[in-house]
């Protein structure tokens, strides 16, 4: 079953950018895929499309056979809960201390407060970052804002899980831990897809991957590598 | 999904944390509904006092020493018989000179007076002051001069027609001002609301993007407008209580006394005070939230 299809989308910018040109790509449920390609060739564009942060210009694209461009507005909170999502950029709440990062997820859905308690300390545990629990985003570093980022796509189990450069701001050591978590989630049957310029990760993981180049797909490759 | 405990914690959090933003509009509100409320009520103090002092506009007509009994009977009848009057009170020499002794008590005057110079008099009220000018000219024959019986007809003429050309043009102007005023309160208090919120957009836009309803987002915007303006308006009525008690009376006390006015209008005695509370605390909590809710419109869109 393809967890997510993109059918003939492309997207071009209000300033006639074209970031994706005629993409067709269907990912199975539980697989992993790395999108690689150049600065600029359109992996952060994809990954926005699949959660309506913007609109495709043309095409559909299906999630869990479901056709999500004529979603209606009021149903794109429903679809956002069910793809965590790892942002280049973070996006932390400034205001809020990382346990109420990653706490805003599953307050969102209506999770009782004592499974909040229970499940946030967790997800930080689990990414290495619980000694911050209460610091606000600005008292940490970049990698570790990463991480933050990581547990607050994640805390929430959802089906699909979207991480956009998810070791960028790491060291080798610590982006190797990253990826263990991301092959966990993985393995839990979660369809994950990892936007990435890291080589060796690439290579050392032997996953699918899709590379693109000025918004075109240019490779699809099982068990793939980085490329030269 | 009702969630009250999550909304009321995230608000106050909020509040605390987005301290600087909170403080400038409550302060915004505070200080631009005081000077809506206290403009209010100074303006209808002012109009107490003027129709305190409309109120006794009187006619006085002093008579001949020599009027008879008759005479004085049948004018005092026909005044009485006119629409516009409210009443007449006959002060006779006697009580004319009893009065005047009084006022003067202690001075030299008094020992220069000889027998008694003041005349008698009639003190008519008017039921409808306006029409005074009409009322004195019965006094006169067609020649202009007074009539059998009449020495004289006194009454503040160019102070009333002036007093009532004033109250007219005040209580429009003074409508307009509150009104501009107002106006300009509520633009300050929404411009200073929707900037704290326009801040926090990137904010809104996060909470969207990790699944969060429009309502999820804004009912704690909106409890902290709400917040805001009610507090600030909290903190107006204390302010306008204070000034109102210590500054006002004490401004009319002044009034009083130079003008020589009987009963006064004095600050809460036309009710209007509390009215202004009450008006000030709804009008607080109302553009506080709406300030929020027209703000979010802009900013919370998908
Ligand atoms: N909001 C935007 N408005 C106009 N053009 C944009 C916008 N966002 C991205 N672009 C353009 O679209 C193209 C693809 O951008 P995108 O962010 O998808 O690249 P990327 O592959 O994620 O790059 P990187 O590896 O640097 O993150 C680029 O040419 C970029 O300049
Ligand atoms: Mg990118």
């Amino acid at each position: 079953m393809n967890m997510i299809e993109f059918k003939q989308v492309s997207k071009i910018y209000e300033d006639n950018t074209v970031a994706l040109k005629n993409i067709n790509l269907e990912i199975k449920k539980g697989e992993f895929l790395f999108l690689v390609g150049p600065s600029g060739s359109g992996k952060s564009t994809f990954i926005k499309l699949l959660i309506k942060e913007i609109e495709e210009t043309e095409g559909s694209i299906f999630i869990a056979g479901r056709n999500i461009c004529n979603l209606k507005s009021n149903r794109i909170p429903q679809l956002r809960r069910n793809i965590g999502c790892v942002f280049q950029d973070f996006k932390l709440l400034p205001n809020k201390t990382i346990f109420e990062n990653v706490a805003f997820t599953l307050e969102v859905i209506g999770k009782p407060v004592y499974e909040i308690k229970i499940q946030v300390p967790q997800v930080l545990k689990l990414v290495g970052i619980f000694s911050k629990i209460n610091s606000y985003p600005h008292q940490l570093s970049g990698g570790e804002q990463q991480r933050v980022s990581i547990a607050r796509a994640f805390v929430n189990r959802p089906p699909i899980l979207l991480a956009d450069e998810p070791t960028g701001n790491l060291d080798p050591g610590t982006s190797e831990g990253i990826m263990k978590i991301l092959s966990r989630i993985n393995l839990i049957g979660t369809t994950v897809l990892m936007a990435t310029h890291d080589r060796n990760i690439v290579n050392s993981m032997r996953r699918r991957v899709v590379e693109l180049e000025e918004g075109e797909i240019i490779r699809d490759q099982k068990r793939g590598v980085y490329g030269d | 999904m009702v969630r009250p405990r999550y909304f009321f914690s995230e608000t106050f959090i909020s509040l605390r944390r987005n301290f600087f933003m909170g403080f400038t509009a409550i302060t915004t509100v505070a200080i631009t509904l005081f000077v809506v409320g206290f403009f209010t009520i100074i303006v209808y103090d002012i109009q107490g006092i003027i129709s305190s002092v409309e109120s006794e506009v009187e006619l006085a007509v002093y008579l001949e020493d020599e009027i008879s009994e008759e005479l004085k009977d049948y004018i005092e009848k026909e005044v009485l018989s006119w629409e516009e009057t409210d009443s007449v009170n006959y002060v006779s020499k006697d009580q004319a000179l009893e009065r005047f002794r009084e006022q003067n008590e202690g001075s030299d005057i008094l020992k220069e007076i000889e027998g008694n110079p003041l005349p008698a008099s009639f003190e008519i009220t008017l039921s409808s002051p306006e029409k005074i000018d009409q009322v004195a000219l019965r006094f006169y024959d067609k020649d202009g001069n007074y009539i059998e019986g009449v020495n004289d007809v006194i009454y503040g003429k160019n102070y009333v027609n002036k007093l009532f050309s004033i109250t007219a043009i005040v209580g429009t102007i003074a409508l307009l001002i509150i009104i501009v005023l107002l106006l300009a309160a509520i633009v300050l208090i929404f411009n200073t609301i929707r900037l704290s919120i326009y801040a926090r957009r990137k904010e809104i836009e996060v909470m969207k993007l990790v699944g969060a309803t429009n309502w999820f987002v804004r009912v704690p915007f909106l409890f902290e407008g709400f917040f805001e303006g009610f507090v600030g308006s909290v903190i107006s009525i204390i302010l306008l209580y204070f000034v109102g008690n210590f500054l006002l009376i004490r401004g009319e006390r002044v009034i009083v006394d130079t003008m020589r006015i009987k009963e006064l209008a004095i600050v809460g005695s036309s009710g209007v005070v509390l009215y202004v509370y009450i008006g000030v605390a709804v009008l607080g909590g109302l553009i506080g939230i709406l300030s929020s809710a027209i703000a979010l419109r802009r900013y919370v869109k998908i």
